[in-house]
């Protein structure tokens, strides 16, 4: 079973089966997937699109597969980015078998979608998954009768013990190679197919068939007005007689079955799956209550679940430090004893000594005395996500986050940015507009990360002694009403033209997660944000090294980094702040919690006093808020830029920027009137 | 004569059996009648908490939908489940 992964003798891929996975989600798809690939999976990005491409190898008998995971989807209108990539790489780019995932205890629900991958005409084969859990709710489908109903195989898999996984890839290999397709016809009904037949006579087939789409497939699209196929049909043809052709077509479908055609193909589609449905499925007595429902009553009830949740969002960040807190400091502890060993062999060439332990040391150190904290988040967020609880929380805050232009799914990154804005920025990829990917994206960091929340309890522990706590909070609990007001702020500003996206979302039956998937969910996630957040603040620590320790031999205050201090010191002055400020914030552009060591660093060479006699109180505090809400890090930027695009990682530094100003200044005036 | 006992679903109490008979805005008819939300499917509200979205049960699948959303949405109620 080892190699079943990969054939070695066949690594040319000259005889690969490329296969796409498609299926509804929470149709157990990516279940079959990690099955199929096992260790070799691979994830990158969909072009153009923020969708992610989960790509993975198979072996059986020495056949050689290439798996693609499609984005699970209803349908293949091309509404949302996951239908738009999953067709254009079904249409576009011609897998050789589709393997379609279908769930067998919502057969009629999945078959919407399978009936339409039919109709591109692709090889596919079906695998009917999760039959154990149907069986279990006495839901019993005659696979054979649905297999001869369609003409293409159907083998019931179940995803998460790999029952039928061999047996569906020796079907896909006979599939692709003797090009089996299925031979089913959905019946639109006559006018519906008068009309398609009429538009097919008229279009220029060979231009068609050069975008990709079946003609007949093509056709029908141009019926249902549907955007992509449209707009292919603008870029191959021009002449006035298709354009006529289509116009009489729509007209004269319009007049008989009123304006939405489109709703129509796909209520045909759906009666179609219903009739399916009946021949091939015999339910067995209702079973009892099921399991979901009873933990639905007490999780999405309106107060309880509420308070269930932040009874699971406090374990989750109470264990996230617990358990990670003693890892992160035994790194530190490791760190610090190489630091020595290092200064002990290079001792004698004090600049390289510097370099290695102060720059590379120290910066690597950065993200991995975090990352302990960083890989338990992720640990439990893979938990909450395959238990099917995440959903849940999107249902139990959509009400809040509605009032701010925002669905409830937008809740989640804005959760995850306690702990890091990182991942909190990559989560925003499962939101549907861009409009309420932007505003989260632009305003989940404001919301102190645990980095931050670290910064925060020192200063405010030299500054405000035993009010220490209570400040700290209160500065935080400013950055949560800020992140609320500025989501407001843009989705009436910058986004007043779009409406917010309402929440739509499939609420999946709870499911034990897995070991293994939550390992493989959590590997993905880590090693995402290990590329994006280590490179970046290597190379920043590296860069600021340089800074503050040039020319050679000089304080802080003399070095590179000093004069830059001083001569922006008059941007922060109005503040109460001067330039060892200066040198701080923009230390803390990398990651907040050098803040604290550049502190430590300037008050020991400098000879400045004590850290707490810098600024008055009032100035202090002003110099928190800045800290907690301008530019959140560097790689959060990072993590923007690759989920928004360079503009918007630019407005995020700009707007956060000013906004920390305006709240410090207004800090610094008030506050000194009464501190 | 029908169209008496028409509501938008989110009018309708928890556990009510309805079907859709239109909907009341446009943009987003097609996306839910891919769902399994269209006119003519018989729909299950297993939750209205009389604020905040619905948790609808359509062809076997458990859907939350926005309460905006959900006012679009014409029903009556089901004669038999």
């Amino acid at each position: 079973m080892n190699n079943r992964n990969l054939c070695l003798d066949l690594a040319t891929g000259k005889n690969r089966i490329r296969v796409a996975l498609a299926g509804n989600p929470n149709s157990g798809k990516t279940s079959i997937f990690n099955a199929l690939t096992g260790s070799t999976q691979y994830v990158g990005n969909w072009p153009g699109v923020t969708v992610e491409k989960k790509s993975g190898r198979a072996c059986y008998k020495g056949q050689d597969f290439e798996i693609i995971d499609l984005p699970g989807t209803y349908s293949l209108s091309a509404f949302t980015d996951d239908e738009v990539v999953a067709r254009n790489y079904l249409v576009k780019e011609k897998p050789d078998v589709v393997v379609n995932v279908v769930d067998a205890t919502a057969l009629e629900h999945s078959l919407f979608l399978t009936l339409q991958i039919l109709e591109l005409g692709l090889p596919t084969v079906i695998a009917l998954n999760m039959s154990d859990e149907a069986e279990k709710q006495n839901i019993y489908i005659d696979a054979e009768k649905l297999s001869k109903m369609l003409g293409i195989p159907v083998i019931k898999t179940v995803g998460l013990t790999g029952k039928g996984i061999i047996e569906l890839l020796s079907n896909a290999k006979d599939v692709a190679e003797k090009k089996i397709k299925s031979k089913y016809q959905v019946d639109y009904g006559k006018d519906i197919e008068l009309s398609t037949k009429k538009i097919e006579n008229a279009l220029n087939k060979s231009e068609v068939l050069r975008t990709g789409y079946p003609v007949h497939f093509f056709a029908h699209k141009v019926l249902e007005n549907d955007a992509q196929v449209a707009a292919e049909l603008e870029s191959i043809e021009h002449s006035e007689e298709i354009h006529t052709a289509v116009q009489k077509e729509l007209a004269w479908l319009k007049s008989i079955y009123g304006n939405d055609i489109d709703i129509l193909v796909a209520d045909k589609l759906y009666s179609c799956a219903n009739g399916i449905t009946r021949s091939v499925v015999s339910r067995g007595k209702q079973s009892r209550i099921h399991f979901t429902e009873v933990l639905d009553s007490i999780l999405l009830s309106r107060f309880f679940g509420v308070l269930m949740f932040l009874a699971v969002l406090w374990g989750v960040f109470q264990m996230t430090f617990v358990i990670g807190n003693p890892i992160a400091e035994l790194i530190g502890l490791g760190l610090s004893k190489l630091g020595e060993l290092v200064s002990l062999g290079l001792g004698g060439i004090p600049w390289l000594n510097s370099l290695i332990v102060d720059g590379i040391i120290n910066g690597v150190g950065g993200v991995l005395t975090f990352f302990p904290n960083i890989f338990i988040l992720f640990v439990f967020l893979s938990i909450l996500e395959d238990s099917g609880y995440m959903a849940r929380v999107a249902f139990l805050m959509d009400n809040i986050m509605s009032r701010i232009g925002l669905s409830g799914k937008a809740f989640v990154p804005y959760v995850i940015s306690f702990g890091c804005s990182v991942p909190a920025v990559m989560a925003t990829r499962t939101l549907e507009s861009k409009r309420e990917r932007i505003i989260t994206i632009l305003t989940a960091p404001l919301v102190s990360c645990s980095s931050r929340m670290e910064v925060m309890v020192f200063l405010a522990g030299l500054y405000f002694g035993v009010h220490a706590g209570s400040v700290a909070w209160g500065i935080t609990a400013f950055g949560i009403l800020l992140a609320i007001g500025m989501a407001k702020f843009f989705s009436v500003t910058l986004f007043k033209q779009d409406k917010p996206t309402p929440l739509i979302i499939e609420l999946p039956p709870y499911r034990a997660p897995t070991i293994r998937s939550v390992l493989i969910h959590t590997w993905d996630r880590s090693k995402h944000f290990i590329k994006k957040a280590g490179g970046v603040i290597l190379v920043g620590s590296l860069a600021f090294w340089a800074l503050s320790s040039l020319p050679w031999g000089t304080t802080i205050e003399g070095s590179f980094i000093g004069k830059i201090g001083h001569s922006l010191e008059f941007l922060v002055a109005p503040l109460g702040l001067d330039w060892k400020a200066v040198i701080a914030l923009l230390f803390g552009f990398i990651a907040k919690e050098v803040v604290i060591s550049v502190f430590n660093q300037i008050s020991c060479t400098c000879n400045v006093g004590q850290i707490c006699d810098w600024f008055t109180p009032s100035a202090a505090i002003g110099f928190m808020l800045f800290l907690n809400l301008y530019t959140p890090c560097l790689a959060t930027i990072a993590a923007t830029k690759a989920e928004a695009g360079w503009k918007w990682a630019l407005f995020q530094i700009a707007y956060s920027l000013m906004l920390a100003w305006l709240v410090a200044f207004a800090a610094y005036r008030i506050g000194g009137l009464f501190l | 004569m029908k169209t008496d006992y028409t509501k938008p679903i989110s009018d309708f109490r928890n556990g009510a059996f309805v079907v859709v008979r239109s909907f009341g805005c446009c943009s987003y008819k097609k996306r839910l009648t891919d769902l399994g939300i269209g006119v003519g499917s018989t729909i299950k509200v297993i939750r209205n908490n009389g604020s905040g979205p619905l948790l609808l049960m359509a062809k076997g699948i458990r859907f939350a939908i926005g309460r905006v959303l959900a006012e679009e949405i014409i029903c009556e109620e089901a004669q038999e489940q």
